[in-house]
């Protein structure tokens, strides 16, 4: 049997391969819940849920090694829609969402649903803004399309700052979460779990590029998704008599409301614009939609689909599989924080659940009593990733469940981490190393490079993350509105608006960037500056002038994409009719890339170092 | 006359115009009338709260499968399909 047989009858064979994995991790589950009861310890079971899915992940990352470019670069593009929408959600959803989300809507009640609404809305825009147009392009990197498009590396470098600038936190974020739930499972200390982490990205990713990376992002959905699901229906089932959380936090809320106003608790889970005013709380759903349509490790997986038609579906399917984590997340926070009210609030300190104690006796929960000896609500205070992971205990799960949410997050982790990491591997390898360094390189060469440059990058991210670098981690969230700020200007408008320019493009990135960046560090490093010299107001005043409590119009620094995306498409259009129109084949190339049919825009001779075809 | 590729292009923004004005009714417009809405009940939900919660989310995902085949039979009718000649 040749190789290029063999692949094929992996691709048709997919939905079977992945039907036998799930049922394979299944029979794990059940058989390492057996042993538990059979009396094997604790910490057996959670080295063989992290050993083993680890080693999982590493095989298919070895079984799919490749010497191909294209397969390196685009996973051959050869990604069936269903698949490759699998695998964006995994991309998508880090550790942070999977351990944290459920927790931030129990804290921020109502207004956290902005997070649910922004992480899942922006997937429209990708479908019909811009995944199939770039896909019909056929580039093999988002500052490759720029460059193009634009004319030149001025655009592919802003590009790549911007990515980088976007990606770089985000991608230390993932692998400090990797690292902190193996050093909690397998007893390491962090700093050497972290570097464990490291390996666990490693080897699905640098054998075998993205294509490496697609198979393993699905098979690391698929834990991640029962993982999440599992405990929250088991509770379900407990509290309510039906394994439906979704269906039944309806009447979960109506007794939270009830013990609520028992208890005197004035922030009510369900009342709006509480935490975030009006401003905050649609400004924030307007940068986090955006940001997705503009982050490249997301961009990136489109170009993997064998059509454009396939890459319109396939967003239809990712936001479908996010789908499934997000609106689950909030029935999460409402069990907790009922289970919270009606066992733990208001009841006697020396007789609380168990569970208290043990994420107490951690410091994720605190206790703090006045006196008379019974638990207020505000003398109760919760880690926002207690939620997700206590739930097992909560429902009075046996330890293989908790074992189960661990392999879960640490998929989440591993899979946004290898996305993250292969986009900013790929841009330095790619677009300056071949693009603007050595067009002449051998593939072999080239494959090499953007190995050693993966590496280096992963080593940057373990080594920083080790540090536990407690800002790096808070400014994951600004991801969102830098990527907005510099990049979703150019890439709609290179579609949508012919008469682009070079210059106008290149001014609007600039613009867009500084003026996201100005806000973000002037707001958290510089707030007395930004309150004497800038004029800023501070939003609290009984904080007085610090970190993160000054601004313009009240709006929060995560939402830092509400002055850079104006600002980039005031720049950008008023560049751009200031500026020559540009030549006749760019207008030709935009033709191109807004029909279907015909191939890819740019052929096999282009991404080879010659020039594009019209 | 209009060559192919401009009626083609036409239709494809009027489809992009229609299916922007859902998402921003559905991700901005609805949740300013919350507290109005959550004087509904929905599935025992507070509507408002259901809304930001799920079904704002079911639109989208609905939204996205309804434009991908949409875009098909625009591309269709201009032969601009790729699997069409």
């Amino acid at each position: 049997m040749s190789g290029s047989e063999k692949k094929e009858g992996f691709i048709n064979n997919l939905g079977k391969i992945y039907a036998l994995y799930t049922g394979v991790f299944i029979g794990v589950v059940i058989v390492l819940a057996i042993l538990e009861q059979l009396g094997v310890p604790d910490v057996v079971i959670g080295y063989a849920f992290i050993v083993l899915t680890v080693g999982v992940y590493a095989l298919i990352g070895i079984l799919s090694r490749t010497a191909q470019v294209s397969q390196y670069y685009v996973a051959g593009r050869q990604v069936p829609p269903v698949f490759n929408g699998m695998a964006t959600a995994s991309d998508w959803m880090s550790g942070a969402s999977f351990v944290g989300l459920a927790g931030s809507l129990y804290i921020l009640g109502y207004d956290g649903l902005a997070f649910v609404l922004g992480w899942t809305g922006g997937y429209v825009l990708v479908a019909v803004l811009l995944a199939p147009y770039l896909r019909k392009f056929g580039a093999y990197t988002v500052p490759d399309f720029l460059g193009t498009r634009y004319q030149g590396n001025a655009a592919r470098v802003m590009g790549i700052v911007v990515l980088f600038a976007c990606s770089f936190t985000y991608v230390t974020a993932q692998v400090y979460a990797s690292g902190i739930i193996a050093s909690r499972f397998l007893g390491l200390p962090f700093e050497v779990a972290v570097f464990f982490g490291l390996a666990g990205i490693l080897v699905c990713s640098m054998l075998g590029g993205m294509r490496a990376v697609t198979w393993t992002q699905v098979a690391q959905y698929i834990i991640l998704i029962i993982a999440y699901l599992v405990p929250v229906v088991i509770l379900s089932a407990k509290v309510t008599g039906v394994p439906i959380p979704q269906l039944m936090y309806g009447d979960i809320l109506e007794r939270i409301s009830a013990l609520e106003s028992q208890q005197g608790i004035v922030k009510s889970h369900i009342a709006p614009f509480v935490t975030y005013n009006k401003i905050n709380f649609f400004g924030l759903i307007f940068c986090l939609m955006l940001g997705t349509a503009s982050l490249p490790h997301i961009l990136m997986r489109f170009f993997t689909t064998p059509s454009v038609k396939a890459a319109r579906i396939s967003v239809g399917w990712a936001l479908f599989f996010i789908f499934l984590l997000y609106f689950t997340a909030p029935a999460y926070a409402a069990f907790a924080k009922y289970e919270i009210l009606s066992n733990v609030v208001g009841k006697e300190i020396s007789s609380l659940p168990d569970w208290v104690a043990i994420w107490g006796d951690i410091g994720l929960i605190n206790i703090t009593d006045t006196g008379d000896g019974i638990l207020q609500w505000s003398e109760f205070s919760i880690n926002r990733d207690v939620v997700v992971l206590a739930t097992p205990e909560i429902a009075g799960l046996p330890y293989v469940i908790a074992g189960l949410v661990a392999a879960g997050g640490l998929a989440a982790a591993l899979s946004t981490a290898d996305g993250l990491l292969l986009a900013i591997a790929n841009a330095l390898s790619h677009d300056i190393y071949y693009r603007m360094i050595n067009p002449n390189a051998s593939t072999k060469k080239r494959l090499a490079t953007a190995k050693v440059i993966l590496l280096c990058v992963a080593f940057l991210a373990a080594i920083t993350a080790s540090t536990r670098p407690s800002d790096i981690l808070s400014m994951v969230a600004w991801a969102f509105s830098i990527a907005a700020s510099g990049l979703f200007v150019p890439l709609v408008l290179g579609v949508w608006w012919r008469r682009t320019t070079k210059e106008g493009a290149i001014a609007g990135m600039i613009t867009g960037f500084v003026v996201c960046m100005f806000y973000l560090v002037v707001t958290r490093y510089f707030p007395q500056l930004g309150h004497d010299v800038f004029g800023m107001s501070v939003f609290n005043e009984a904080n007085g002038v610090v970190r993160d409590n000054v601004g313009y119009f009240t709006i929060r620094n995560i939402s830092a994409g509400l002055f850079g995306i104006p600002a980039s498409f005031i720049v950008t259009y008023v560049v751009t009719l200031l500026t020559p129109k540009p030549p006749q084949e760019i207008s030709n190339l935009v033709d191109n890339i807004r029909v279907a049919k015909g191939g890819d825009s740019t052929d096999e001779s282009y991404r080879e170092g010659g020039i594009a075809s019209s | 006359m209009e060559s192919k590729n401009e009626q083609h292009w036409k239709k494809t923004k009027s489809l992009m115009v229609t299916v922007l004005v859902i998402w921003f009714f559905f991700s901005f417009v609805i949740h300013f009338f919350v507290n109005a809405l959550n004087g509904v009940s929905f599935l025992n939900f507070p509507f408002g709260f259901y809304m930001a919660a799920q079904g704002s989310l079911i639109v989208f995902v609905v939204l996205i499968f309804w434009f991908a085949k949409k875009q098909n039979q625009i591309d269709e009718e201009f032969g601009f399909d790729e699997d069409g000649n």
